[in-house]
């Protein structure tokens, strides 16, 4: 049944609102012309917002090519082009009905095109695209579509603490936090503040306990997005209340004499080693996006640099937090109870945290003149794990890891299908299933090279990147079909006669690489690919812009698990514990990244399910495959589950690693059925 | 009935003592719990409210303004705020879901609360079916 809901005009052309079985379907026009060219538009924008994943790279200038001026001057999600996409999702469901706040949003949006260039490197998509369709959409309303929000009590108590323009309890703008802190099905019953110091923090949370009303920070929201559309949700996600957006928190600075850096709860990791940089310094780096504070308190940051420079408070010298009460805590309190261990065991679950850090002061590190990136290629993982295992306890190596096929496809593919192809190589004809990824020093570089037969310069790597569209292209041709043949396919391209063919054939440019991008964007992606930095592997490993390519128009979940590393055989099971869980529930799979820890004692793995995001039956599979992997993994042992370290970073590793965990009972593993059922199930 | 009244209280008594199953639903378990609610309305007082069972039996169910309540030396100890309690008296979030998104601190040994959680639940929603006014 259809109801229209108004008729009006705008630029001469008439449009009709209408609603069928109270959905808002979009905007339609009676002229021609204008109709055909609203239709793709709004149905255009708004399979372009479904795609979307939330992965905030365009909240930062990761490409030295600008950032949402918007965003950057309202704060506030819905000013960003991620927050745009998710109203036009939002509006398009009738969850939320314009507003006055949508005015001003849409009207911020000057389309200077930023964001299409930051999303499109990473995900392929037009965020501009949704941000022109919904100022159409707007501009199509009449004054009185708007609805006009009341201040309540609540949200004056909060302007009172943090200024007029920072705290808002606007349908619109709450409903662009969805999929990244409030679930996709729940009432819009939540505020959103943005406080700018510690003490609005601490009168923030006294405030919401005065009031009985429940709260949770926010940082990039990534890992939320990540979890959202699966069973965790309910224990992730904050069901009402205020969402405390941390975004104003911008302090940055670097210390050089002590090699540390006061980095404030709104920074992200990328911005942090940017400055640092400068200094000839390196943090501990988690993913681009990724907020250093939040990051540090949700998993002590998880990096392929963790062997040498530390994990969990490895990571700082000082944290300032505010606790449940509200009262703002220094770690370096000396009078302080002891903030560095936490309690052992599987009962220790904790999906929410447990206090706001508002501000560290992380450890920096030298960088050195002569740092080289080796990759060490290898068909198996057995061999690949030895191999870094042993890299690790020699403490060989700045960055170690071993990065799965999978991995390499996604990072130096500059689209979806062009990684599906380079796995397809990689895969079918070279055997090329494992790297083993180093960043050393020079004279590292030569203990390693001893070691193996051969190994990936950064010659070979910085042609594979140019010349990633043309790799992938190799799947249907002779010269693969005869490498293939070879006894050693991997010698024989990386260490043989055929390398110099391969490298004919890749044709490596930034031309060649910019072709695969859209026609309008092809001059800017051939300035992008021609800096130095985007064919550096040490610089990529540091600044970890590519891995967000995982989640280009799909959505990833990697349950991983730090373990114990002196039982091989133990820990091949796990990852193919892991593999049998996505047979087991149809999901593309692969291990994603091996790391040691703790002198090469310990090593963190993610595996990876990748998943749509909007298709249910893909989000229930991914949940069944969550509990019932990390099930397996307590009755395994001599490992934890990252369910039983989220929201321990800010711990001393020793205390969350410590003791090795035993296989659980089987009155144990009785109890854990029962609490996933009172957790989770419905 | 106000929640956390006189009157509240006697009728909680009275329809757990109806409803509840000391095998079935309390597993027989004998243990005792002080749930410390703070912040509530108006004046933002605290609240004592502790439960003993006896293999599966509730013996007691006390209240107290003064913090009395915390000499019984309870086996587990629980505190949260107004909120979160009537959430989960109203079913809208379980006691463990409170646990581990840190609306609730719980004192005592986890691995046995976590076993009594399940009758925790049981207990309330049979306190849910008492017309509370919160």
């Amino acid at each position: 049944m259809t109801n229209f809901l108004s008729i009006k005009t705008f630029n001469n052309e008439i449009y009709i609102n209408f609603y069928l079985e109270d959905t808002i379907l979009g905007v339609e026009m009676t002229s021609h012309k204008v109709l055909a060219l609203e239709k793709t538009s709004f149905k255009g924008a708004l399979e372009i917002a479904k795609k979307g994943t939330h992965c905030g790279m365009c909240r930062f200038d990761f490409l030295g090519s600008g950032v949402c001026p918007a965003g950057i001057k309202k704060g506030f999600l819905a000013y960003w082009p991620q927050g745009r996409m998710e109203i036009v999702k939002q509006l398009y469901s009738g969850r939320i009905k314009p507003t006055e706040k949508l005015k001003d949003i849409v009207q911020s949006c000057n389309l200077c095109g930023f964001c299409d260039k930051q999303c499109n490197f990473t995900t392929q998509l037009r965020p501009e695209k949704v941000a022109r369709a919904l100022k159409e959409y707007v501009e199509s309303l009449n004054e009185s579509d708007f609805l006009q929000v009341p201040e309540d009590d609540i949200v004056k108590g909060l302007r009172k603490i943090v200024g007029e323009e920072w705290a808002t309890n606007d349908p619109v703008i709450i409903s662009s936090y969805t999929m990244t802190i409030i679930p996709k099905d729940k009432e819009l019953n939540y505020y959103i503040v943005m406080p700018e110091n510690e003490e609005q923090v601490s009168k923030i949370v006294k405030f919401a306990n005065k009031n009985n009303i429940p709260y949770q920070p926010r940082s990039g929201g990534t890992a939320f997005s990540a979890a959202a559309p699966t069973i965790l949700v309910k224990g992730i996600s904050l069901e009402k209340g205020i969402i405390i957006d941390m975004y104003r928190f911008k302090k940055l600075e670097i210390h050089p004499e002590s090699q540390t850096a006061t980095v404030g709860a709104g920074i992200t990791m990328f911005e942090l080693q940017k400055e640092a940089l400068k200094h000839k310094l390196r943090a501990l780096a988690a993913e681009a996006g990724a907020h250093v504070c939040s990051n540090i308190l949700t998993t002590g940051i998880i990096s392929t640099w963790g062997n040498k420079y530390g994990a969990f408070a490895d990571n700082f010298i000082d944290l300032t937090t505010i606790d449940q009460e509200g009262n703002i805590l220094k770690h370096s309190d000396w009078e302080r109870k002891n903030p560095y261990s936490t309690e052992p065991g599987f009962t220790n679950l904790c999906l929410s945290p447990n206090v706001i850090v508002t501000e560290a002061v992380v450890k920096l590190h030298p960088v050195w003149d002569d740092e080289k990136a080796v990759l060490v290629p290898f068909d198996n993982i057995r061999d690949a794990y030895r191999l870094l295992i042993k890299l690790g306890k020699r403490e060989v190596g700045l960055s170690l890891a071993v990065l799965s096929r999978k991995y390499l496809a996604e990072f130096l593919s500059p689209t979806l299908q062009i990684s599906k192809d380079f796995n397809y190589v990689c895969k079918n004809f070279l055997k090329l299933n494992y790297v083993v990824s180093v960043i050393c020093n020079k004279d590292e570089k030569k203990v390693l090279e001893e070691m193996v037969d051969y190994t990936i310069d950064e010659a070979l790597m910085k042609s594979l990147i140019l010349g990633a569209p043309r790799f992938s292209d190799l799947r249907d041709s002779e010269f693969m079909k005869i490498l293939s043949e070879e006894e050693d396919p991997l010698k024989s391209i990386f260490a043989g006669p055929m390398r110099n063919h391969l490298e004919k054939a890749l044709d490596p440019s930034p031309e060649n690489v910019a072709q695969v991008f859209d026609k309008d964007l092809q001059d800017f992606f051939k300035k992008i690919y021609s800096k130095p930095e985007m064919t550096d592997i040490v610089w990529l490993h540091a600044f970890r812009i590519l891995p967000t390519r995982m989640m280009r128009q799909q959505m990833f979940m990697g349950p991983g698990a730090s373990m114990w590393t002196d039982d091989e055989d133990h820990y091949i099971n796990w990852i193919k514990m892991f593999d049998e869980m996505g047979e087991k529930y149809k999901l593309e799979h692969s291990l994603g990244f091996i790391s040691p820890l703790d002198h090469g004692k310990f090593a963190y793995m993610e595996y990876d399910y990748y998943y749509d995001h909007n298709n249910p039956d893909e989000c229930e599979r991914i949940s069944k495959s969550l509990i019932e992997s990390m099930k397996k993994t307590l009755i395994m042992g001599k490992g934890l589950t990252i369910l039983n370290y989220l929201f321990k970073g800010i711990y001393r590793k020793e205390h969350v690693l410590y003791p090795i965990p035993k296989a659980i009972s089987k009155e144990e593993e009785d109890l854990f059925d029962e609490l996933i059922d009172t957790v989770l199930g419905d | 009935m106000k929640f956390l009244s006189d009157e509240w209280i006697e009728t909680a008594k009275r329809i757990t003592d109806e409803k509840l199953d000391p095998e079935r639903d309390l597993k027989k378990a004998t243990t005792s719990l002080l749930n410390i609610i703070e912040n509530i309305p108006p004046d933002g007082i605290r609240i004592y409210f502790y439960i003993s069972v006896k293999n599966g039996k509730i013996i007691d169910m006390l209240l107290d303004k003064t913090g009395s309540l915390l000499d019984k030396d309870a086996e587990f100890v629980v505190t949260g705020n107004y909120d979160t309690f009537v959430q989960i008296l109203k079913g809208e979030m379980s006691t463990l879901i409170a646990l581990i998104k840190n609306r609730v601190k719980i004192k005592g040994d986890k691995v046995k609360a976590f076993k009594f959680v399940k009758s925790i639940d049981k207990l309330n929603s049979c306190l849910k079916e008492i017309e509370t006014e919160f």
